[in-house]
């Protein structure tokens, strides 16, 4: 792309959303440093602190033969698509990746990058930490997470030989804290698509922050990309690609509200910026980090800004292999029923004829049901 | 064909085996008169689970995992299948856990296994997946009782060749950090306990019980080097398993010291008499990651046909190379080593496959045959790399992919023949 043509906001959400790791790369080549983490569990202001480019690795898109060879197919697609390209030496211009405990998924992908690393010979593999950010509600985690995000800075700080000042991760908190805001008053006054709401979520987890400053301050969404059609709320398993979310457009639903990790809920919640910086992230990402350890999630039905939406319908879609979510199907039902609300049970992979099948089948209902 | 120096045991399970079912029998006995008649606290555990903590408080504890092989093994797990779809729980969700809580959601007392679970005064899991939180809630919900967590911390470092650290350096082993906070969780958990059962915690009891499981360890390190250094295999995988299972479940008590003890002598004895289970043996075999619960027999199918005798499981001394945790001063810390690493170190990699290498190289095997509970996604991570460890050393793998929970859907034939091809071209060539 030629860096003399000024691209339009709509377009740049979507090159951030096709090729998310392009300006995160252009940072590196221009000498600056690049620490990429994976989930929403990693306080991203830490790494904003050190003045390197923090960027959210997608698994949304390619190869997993070499992973496979490692990997069991059980495992969730995103990691094995990320795992795959570790291998290639695809992400070896990374200065850090950062791994959360907030799955079991992503623990044994930081232990099979260490054994490909060891036993395997993948020595070029950028260096991997493993952040162990507990979400249990004990006086005894709290203490425990604040000594792992000290030992997190410390690694931080190693890689970019920038020191992490109090005065500096307040600063970022605070800046962090006025993108959410902005990003909620945003989806509360225009009233975007899911499609759009989802990219525009997805560019704030890869691009700088004063480029997604910049798209939230001048992004004006046009009528053909406002929400329409019947107003569904999307629950279970995490969505990096707006694949589903087309699907249900082309059916005529819009999906409203989502409570996974890659949907608009990750900026649901602030840092309180009156606490001591570490502690404060502490209890921001422990209580409100989504995960599937999260220990209480949040209704599906609720949006960014803690509103309910009133769908039509809560869709439920859980990944080939999901053995965590589903258990909160049923009594979500039952729920959901109890208050009037139509749910829709829906199994991945996204595109596969029986996912089709029940998208048009929820759809088909919501018409016959007025 | 055999080997004339050597007396065939085949059929003879050994004689403290029988000691080890009146055990296992007295100990239901026990929690049924107790708890299930007379109505005292018992509490239903995660079979990893500091279980220690009830032994000192003489507190009954039923593991789930127990709970649901009797439901397998009494050919209930399909209705109780059905019902789980019925209830709207989707079919990839693991289903070998949750059988228990399928009883309770289901309250049918003439259906279920001894007319089912009675209220417990304390559900505890440990937090290593991410579903036990949500089926322990589920299930403490559904009894009305509490429910207490575990958190699984993560180790940083995975040190090869644990077993060499984790009886007496087990500090440098697990990490400060995260045995500062295995301590804390125990202290929780005791002040919980104590409150659910209304027992006192007594220390010096608990200081015995820490004793007596090392000694035991060490009875069946003694067990575990007189097989593997046999020339033919001295005592049968299911022996090896009811025996090793039955000390691990009632661990700090005399009678496991005892009992390893006995089990100890009777091995050495058979080795010392030349007595084997399979005296025209030509290969001997590893068995990997989850039991064959429901068809043990399956372990002993290649002794006639192929002289092939399965030697080692996971189960055959990881009370000795796991449970051993010595101690100056400090017994509650030498708990939580025990018990924050059990899963990993059984099936993470490096961990998992250094352990096995050594058993192979100490019993002198020649390949292995690894069982991976069919879409299992917690059960499975690891597999593969832990195989791909294994071959690179130059052990030959065979995988098997079951269901743990459904006999019906295992197919013996299908399955003695892929073994039996496994050793024929990659084990006794």
């Amino acid at each position: 792309m030629s860096g003399d043509v000024v691209k339009s906001v709509p377009e740049r959400i979507d090159l951030a959303y096709t090729n998310p790791e392009a300006s995160a790369l252009a940072w590196k080549k221009a000498g600056g440093k690049v620490i990429a983490y994976l989930g929403a569990t990693v306080p991203v202001e830490l790494i904003a602190a050190s003045g390197a480019h923090p960027v959210r690795l997608k698994g949304a898109a390619g190869d997993t033969t070499l992973a496979d060879e490692l990997m069991e197919p059980v495992r969730e697609l995103y990691l094995r698509r990320i795992f795959n390209r570790l291998l290639a030496g695809a992400l070896d211009w990374l200065d850090l990746i950062i791994v959360p405990r907030s799955s079991e998924g992503l623990l044994q992908f930081y232990y099979l990058v260490d054994y490909a690393r060891k036993f395997r010979g993948h020595t070029h593999m950028p260096k991997v930490v493993l952040l162990d950010l507990l979400q249990t509600p004990f006086d005894y985690t709290i203490a425990y997470n604040k000594a792992r995000l000290a030992e997190l800075c410390g690694e931080i700080e190693a890689v970019t030989g920038n020191e992490i000042s109090d005065d500096a991760l307040s600063q970022e908190i605070a800046r962090y804290n006025a993108l959410r805001t902005r990003f909620r008053s945003l989806i509360g006054t225009q009233n975007p698509s899911g499609t759009l709401r989802l990219k525009l979520a997805s560019f704030g987890q890869t691009q700088p922050a004063a480029d997604f400053e910049a798209i939230l301050a001048e992004l004006s969404i046009d009528a053909g990309q406002k929400s329409a059609g019947r107003r569904i709320a999307l629950s279970g398993s995490p969505h990096e690609s707006s694949d589903l979310y087309e699907l249900f457009a082309a059916s005529g639903i819009d999906v409203v509200a989502e409570d996974h990790d890659w949907g608009a809920s990750i900026y649901a919640h602030d840092v309180p910026e009156t606490a001591e910086p570490v502690a404060a992230l502490e209890k921001r990402y422990r209580l409100h980090g989504i995960s599937m350890r999260q220990f209480i999630r949040a209704r599906p039905e609720l949006d960014v800004c803690g509103k309910d939406v009133q769908p039509d319908a809560v869709a439920f879609y859980f990944e080939e292999n999901d053995d965590t979510l589903g258990w909160e199907y049923p009594d979500e039902r039952k729920r959901l029923a109890d208050a009037g609300i139509v749910t829709a049970l829906l199994r991945g992979p996204v595109n596969s004829d029986h996912c089709r099948a029940s998208v048009m089948e929820l759809a088909d209902r919501l018409a016959t049901e007025g | 064909m055999t080997d004339a120096k050597f007396k065939s045991v085949a059929d003879q399970p050994l004689e403290v085996s029988a000691s080890a079912k009146a055990q296992m029998k007295e100990w239901f006995n026990d929690f049924r008169t107790r708890s299930m008649e007379s109505g005292e606290p018992y509490v239903i555990a995660a079979a990893v689970s500091p279980h220690e903590i009830f032994h000192t408080l003489d507190v009954p504890v039923v593991t789930n995992t127990w709970y649901s092989s009797i439901i397998s093994a009494k050919r209930q797990s399909p209705y109780y299948f059905d019902l789980m779809e019925k209830l709207g729980y989707h079919s990839d969700l693991p289903r070998y856990l949750s059988l228990p809580m399928m009883t309770t959601l289901d309250n049918d007392p003439e259906r279920a296994p001894y007319g089912g679970l009675p209220k417990p005064a304390l559900i505890l899991d440990r937090l290593r997946g991410d579903y036990a939180q949500r089926i322990t809630s589920k299930w403490a919900s559904a009894f009305g009782c509490e429910a207490f967590f575990l958190d699984a911390t993560a180790q940083k470092e995975l040190i090869p060749n644990w077993w060499e650290l984790a009886q007496r350096d087990w500090e440098k082993l697990y990490e400060s950090h995260r045995l500062d906070y295995q301590v804390e969780q125990l202290k929780a958990l005791i002040e919980v306990a104590e409150r659910v059962t209304g027992r006192k915690f007594d220390f010096d009891e608990f200081e015995a019980q820490m004793h007596r499981i090392n000694r035991a360890g060490e009875n069946v390190e003694r067990a575990r080097n007189a097989i593997a250094g046999a020339e033919r295999c001295p005592v049968a995988m299911p022996d090896q398993l009811s025996n090793v299972m039955g000390a691990t479940w009632s661990r700090g008590s005399q009678w496991s010291v005892d009992h390893t003890k006995a089990y100890a002598d009777e091995i050495e004895a058979r080795v010392r008499n030349r007595e084997a289970i399979c005296p025209g043996q030509k290969t001997k075999l590893l068995w990997l990651n989850t039991g064959l619960w429901f068809n043990t027999a399956f372990y002993r199918a290649f002794e006639e046909s192929h002289g092939a005798v399965f030697v080692w499981s996971m189960y055959s001394n990881y009370l000795s190379d796991g449970y051993r945790k010595y101690f100056d001063k400090d017994p509650l810390r030498a708990l939580a080593a025990r018990s924050m690493s059990m899963n990993e170190q059984l099936h993470l990699p490096p961990w998992m496959a250094g352990w096995i290498l050594k058993q192979a190289e100490d019993f002198g095997a020649s390949g292995a045959v690894m069982l991976t509970p069919v879409g299992d996604r917690l059960s499975s991570y690891g597999t593969r790399a832990c195989i791909d460890m294994l071959e690179r050393a130059g052990l030959p793998v065979l995988e098997l992919s079951a269901s743990m929970v459904d006999a019906r859907l295992w197919d013996n034939d299908t399955m003695i023949a892929r073994v039996g091809e496994f050793i024929d071209t990659r084990v006794l060539v």
